[in-house]
């Protein structure tokens, strides 16, 4: 078993972005591959770093960061997957020892995460992260000080999943340390009384908190008029689902976090470290951003990622933006600023980027916004006061369709 | 917990956070610590002794923390060479789970430490 069962081939670097002594460096580590299975994890390491990018901040740390694939030769295919759990009871030969089952659930995938970072320190000694992927089609992940995940597209409810998901939120933990913002530990309904109530003490991790202001914490991001936010009416039972959701980039604080019912907090209704597939919320954005902003070079231009027609319209936003610092969406005829460098800055990029990806109003207040920040630099006052009617009429009828909330 | 290998190595490390916690703060974290025993760097860390997180079936609580049936497990640091750093310490949050009693909940954060000149003796 462990390294008589396979061959460590070598690290290649597949995203590079320069010297390793100057970047952040993430190692995917090849688990339950054969030597001629190694083009898949390629792909699959290929597929992973896609995904990444595409995940606020990382998009903005983009130069930053360094990928690396460390090719390792497994004698058989696959992971462990013991009967007792309901699997298959395939024992495959693997270098690193994934197997399903951990703690008698199919889906806990873990391996000899000391032997793989020793394995990745002798290949990669500068690495920040190790995340190991599995090459198996049955859903698992697990993380720690280095996050493990299958391959597998589907749950064992046959639901698509994007296994990319669970190795970002263990690098939320692992790198960035911030904590896990959903409200059980076991899950609803099966904890006992001791997830009912947060103790008194402070948590260290940057997002979540005991104070129902975030005083110290991220109050300084907070963007509604109502704290808490959301309170829980039955600390005996997980905090309710607000319908419609609130969008990632209200922050407010919400209580339901850290494990428990009652008394922590979050700072937004939804974020990946609550739920996967979600975006970071500001609070958790903020933390990644400052993390990786030491690791950026002074210059960073992709040819391959301008495209002159979108970058046209993020120049109107930005040249807004230079202006005044800021938007106004009307909301029930109420003027609600918007801090594009805030939580919503993402949200307004990716529109602008990826217009024809964005929902009807999202687009339509993105463009009233840009259209409003132009309108305000036109001298003639009779065409100024006309542009901002017909832009303002543009932007109240979109915001009307964005999700309804609370905006200070 | 113990230290088992290090490494110095020619590479950027992450920004350091607040020196000191604010007053009853919880959780884990490591820190430098200088010859006054004063913190010169700090950064928290995802507690190692911690069950461990799974994904899960269920739509909305995708994830859920279990106990972890392996005995020893293994986490990393990266620490920056700091002139003046004496000792590298570690607090550690005791492993908890969802069937502990109040006294365990409290139980407070174990602290773990090491002088950096018997580091670097055993530096690779």
């Amino acid at each position: 078993m462990g390294v008589a069962d396979g061959t460590v081939i070598g690290a290649v670097k597949i995203v590079d972005n320069g010297d390793p002594a100057e970047r952040f460096n993430l190692v995917l580590v090849a688990e339950g591959y054969r030597e001629s299975e190694l083009g898949k994890f390629a792909e699959d390491a290929q597929h992973f770093a896609n995904g990444l990018f595409g995940v606020a901040p990382f998009d903005d740390h983009r130069c930053a960061i360094n990928i690396w694939r460390l090719d390792v030769a497994s004698d058989e295919s696959g992971a462990d997957d013991p009967a007792a759990c309901g699997g298959t009871g395939a024992t495959p030969d693997t270098y690193f020892d994934a197997r399903f089952c951990n703690g008698g659930i199919r889906r806990a995938l873990v391996c000899d995460s000391s032997l793989v970072l020793s394995t990745v320190a002798a290949h990669v000694p500068q690495f920040h992260s190790a995340q190991v992927i599995v090459n198996s089609d049955v859903y698992g992940g697990t993380g720690g000080s280095v996050g493990v995940s299958s391959t597998a597209t589907k749950n064992s409810l046959g639901n698509d999943i994007d296994w990319r998901e669970i190795i970002i939120h263990e690098m939320g933990h692992s790198i960035f340390g911030l904590a896990d913002e959903y409200f059980y530990y076991a899950g609803c309904g099966i904890d006992g009384p001791s997830q009912n109530q947060h103790s008194d003490f402070e948590p260290s991790q940057p997002n979540v908190t005991i104070s129902p202001t975030a005083t110290g914490k991220w109050d300084d991001l907070i963007n509604v008029s109502t704290l808490p936010t959301q309170s829980n009416p039955n600390c005996s039972q997980c905090p309710p689902d607000l319908v419609p959701e609130p969008p990632n980039f209200v922050v407010g604080t919400y209580e339901g976090a850290h494990y428990t019912h009652c008394g922590a907090y979050r700072p937004s209704y939804n974020c990946k470290m609550r739920v996967l597939g979600e975006p970071f919320c500001a609070v958790c954005q903020r933390e990644i951003h400052e993390f990786l902003t030491p690791f950026d070079p002074d210059f960073c231009f992709k040819f391959d990622r301008l495209d002159l027609s979108r970058w046209v319209a993020v120049a109107t936003i930005l040249f807004g933006v230079i202006q005044d610092g800021g938007g106004v969406i009307i909301v029930g005829g109420k003027p609600i600023p918007i801090d594009p460098w805030g939580p919503l800055r993402h949200s307004l990029w990716a529109a602008m980027a990826n217009p024809h990806d964005a929902s009807p109003a999202m687009r339509d207040t993105i463009v009233g916004l840009a259209m409003d920040h132009l309108s305000s630099l036109v001298s003639s006052d009779a065409h100024r006061k006309q542009l901002q009617t017909q832009t303002r009429a543009l932007l109240e009828e979109a915001a009307a369709e964005l999700p309804a909330y609370v905006i200070r | 917990m113990k230290l088992v290998s290090s490494q110095r190595l020619n590479m950027v490390v992450p920004p350091p956070q607040a020196l000191v916690p604010k007053r009853d703060t919880r959780g884990s974290w490591f820190e430098l610590r200088d010859r006054e025993d004063r913190p010169v760097y700090r950064r928290t860390i995802d507690n190692p002794q911690q069950g461990m997180e799974v994904v899960a079936d269920g739509p909305g609580d995708a994830l859920r923390r279990i106990d972890d049936d392996r005995g020893v497990r293994a986490f990393f640091v990266i620490v920056p060479d700091i002139a003046g750093a004496r000792k590298f310490v570690v607090h550690a949050e005791p492993r908890r789970t969802s069937r502990d009693d109040a006294a365990k909940m409290a139980a407070t954060a174990a602290t773990y430490e090491f002088d950096l000149s018997d580091i670097d003796k055993g530096a690779q």
